[in-house]
């Protein structure tokens, strides 16, 4: 039972997160390579970024009539494990999420950090603090440059937790100054946008046709990719969905087999207490609650079961979102509760009540003269 | 084929507690018992004597309604047991009749108290600990309450089952050859405990055995013997 709660709640979590996440989002812009790294770097953060692309030529599809809004991102480094985007304050609205403590950044290192960054970091509002580069934060420290915590966001329980947010200049200043950008002439603020590059462009569509037309375009007339979180996270899911799905059979498997088990279990159980059952009839328990007895225990039987397998279940995921740094990337928690654990006590009960039919029908028929004479 | 034999001594109650008419059973093609008329009066003592085969047990089994007879009516209490149907028998059995067993039956797993408890619980009658607690000050088994009744020693057990069976204040006890397997001693003390038991709680007393040590005790045996 344990392990098919991991799963429900693993697939239930796992899903969620990534409807959660690109929700809103209709089209990923970024440099040519695979569409499914860059969904995954630029809406999830869980991923290395396919490049960088040109800011003017990324600014050019923005104003194309068939997109409604789109929101450039900065990335490159991280701090602890969460990553520093470089964005506009229309990133967090996206996701309709609103500032808790302080402010919305504005200044270069000025930052607004998800609930989650501020749990796990420790961080907050007035600290500083220098991002590494890399997804996980833990390359070459830029010391030089040091972020300022202005204020944090309410908890979403989207991937805006997870991240620490500021300027696309600031993330431009950290790595124009100390990667050699100086020597291709790149400038910071204030400089020529034209030979800026960003990470990736997050669109959304003004019209239901964008889906046919933008994608396209981009592909064919640009240097640059488009691709659909809709699509690719379909594609993802279908390829993890295929290990979730056997994973899933073997617990159900797993449950036929506990059930078998079960069936056994009481119906020996009831063999060694024909006898007290016996004693029972004849010190007055009517045979109608003898069959319920043995179906109640059948019933307590399952359940103490599945709540024992609930518990673990949940807490082997909190374990898992604790400890691996992917699990808790996707935010995966064990605490909660999803729709289809109500379905597995429902379940458990009717296994439970099924395999203990057999047992109270025995127990019903009991002929107290006979067993008490065997004995 | 020998027909059971009645004995009264002194039974001056004329109401009845048992009343057995026209009974008859048959086991493997064989009548094991044929009881014409047989009455046990309220508050009185009973002796079922006869040979191992001779039918006291299934006698025993008939009264307690464990066993339908082939034919004939019982009736117990003024209630015609053969009239109920099982799960009224199982309800009516719990409240008006106690049983001592020759396999004394204890359920092995609780403890002496808890069999106490669960045939008051059985019986639909309220948990009363300070009744249990008394019932086994008056039978010396206070220091066992706790006990396992896996643990027990034959003698104590047998008056474990003897306070099981008078627990819920019984219209009638049934006692199945508690003695047989005791000493002098012991036969005594439990026969004075099963007596005195049915006396405090004014139940009619019936013991199916074949030892003949107890006979002198009783003022009505019925006599069955084997066909």
């Amino acid at each position: 039972m344990a392990t098919i709660v991991l799963l429900v709640l693993f697939a239930s979590q796992f899903e969620e997160r990534l409807t959660k996440d690109a929700r809103g989002i209709h089209l990923v812009i970024g440099a040519k390579g695979s569409p499914l790294q860059l969904v995954l770097s630029t809406i999830f953060h869980v991923d290395i970024p396919t490049g960088n692309i040109s800011l003017a030529e990324a600014t050019k599809i923005s104003r194309h009539r068939l997109v409604a809004s789109a929101i450039p991102l900065a990335l490159g480094d991280a701090y602890r494990g969460f990553r520093i985007v470089g964005t506009k304050a229309s990133y967090p609205a996206s996701y309709k999420v609103e500032v808790e403590n302080g402010r919305l950044w504005k200044k270069p290192f000025e930052t607004t950090i998800g609930a989650r960054v501020m749990k796990e970091t420790g961080l907050k509002i007035g600290d500083m603090f220098s991002g590494a580069h890399g997804i996980k934060g833990t390359g070459r420290a830029h010391e030089e440059n040091g972020y300022r915590v202005v204020g944090v966001f309410k908890k979403t329980g989207t991937v805006i937790d997870r991240l620490i947010m500021t300027t696309m200049e600031s993330v431009w200043i950290t790595h124009e100054i100390k990667e050699e950008a100086k020597t291709k002439g790149l400038m910071i603020e204030g400089s020529p946008s034209e030979e800026r590059e960003i990470t990736a462009m997050v669109i959304r569509y003004r019209s239901p046709i964008a889906a046919i037309t933008l994608p396209r375009y981009i592909n064919t007339k640009t240097g640059m990719q488009a691709a659909s979180p809709g699509l690719e996270i379909r594609r993802l899911m279908a390829l993890v969905g295929v290990g979730i799905q056997t994973l899933q059979g073997f617990g159900i498997m797993l449950i036929a087999t506990a059930a078998l088990s079960m069936f056994i279990a009481l119906y020996n159980a009831m063999q060694n207490r024909r006898y007290d059952i016996a004693i029972m009839r004849s010190l007055g328990a009517s045979r109608s609650k003898l069959f319920c007895q043995i179906l109640l225990e059948g019933l307590i039987l399952a359940c103490a079961g599945t709540v024992s397998g609930i518990v673990i279940g949940h807490a082997v995921i909190e374990l898992l979102g604790q400890l691996l740094p992917q699990a808790r990337a996707m935010g995966l928690t064990g605490v909660i509760w999803v729709q289809e654990e109500w379905y597995l006590l429902l379940l458990s009960g009717m296994v439970g009540l099924v395999s203990a039919a057999l047992p109270a029908v025995q127990a019903y028929r009991t002929d107290i003269a006979v067993t008490l004479s065997a004995r | 084929m020998s027909k059971s034999s009645i004995q009264h001594k002194n039974a001056t109650s004329d109401s009845s507690a048992v009343r057995v008419e026209g009974l008859r059973h048959d086991f493997g093609g064989r009548t094991i018992l044929d009881i014409p008329d047989w009455t046990a009066h309220k508050g009185e003592h009973y002796l079922v004597l006869g040979q191992s085969g001779s039918g006291k047990t299934t006698l025993l089994n008939i009264l307690a309604g464990l066993l339908r007879p082939m034919a004939g009516n019982v009736s117990v209490s003024d209630q015609d047991i053969g009239s109920l149907g099982p799960g009224l028998m199982d309800v009516f059995r719990g409240r008006h009749i106690g049983i001592v067993f020759q396999t004394l039956h204890l359920v092995s797993a609780l403890s002496v108290a808890d069999n106490l408890h669960l045939a008051r619980y059985l019986a639909g009658l309220p948990r009363q600990v300070s009744r249990v607690h008394k019932m086994l000050d008056n039978l010396g088994l206070r220091s066992l309450t706790n006990a396992r009744s896996r643990a027990l020693s034959q003698g104590e057990a047998q008056r474990v089952a003897i306070a099981r069976a008078v627990i819920n204040e019984p219209t009638v006890i049934l006692a199945d050859e508690p003695t047989s397997a005791l000493d002098d001693a012991n036969t005594t003390q439990v026969m004075d405990l099963l007596c005195e038991q049915a006396e405090a709680c004014g139940a009619t007393l019936i013991i199916a055995t074949h030892d003949r040590r107890i006979k002198d005790r009783f003022t009505a045996v019925l006599e069955l013997g084997l066909r």
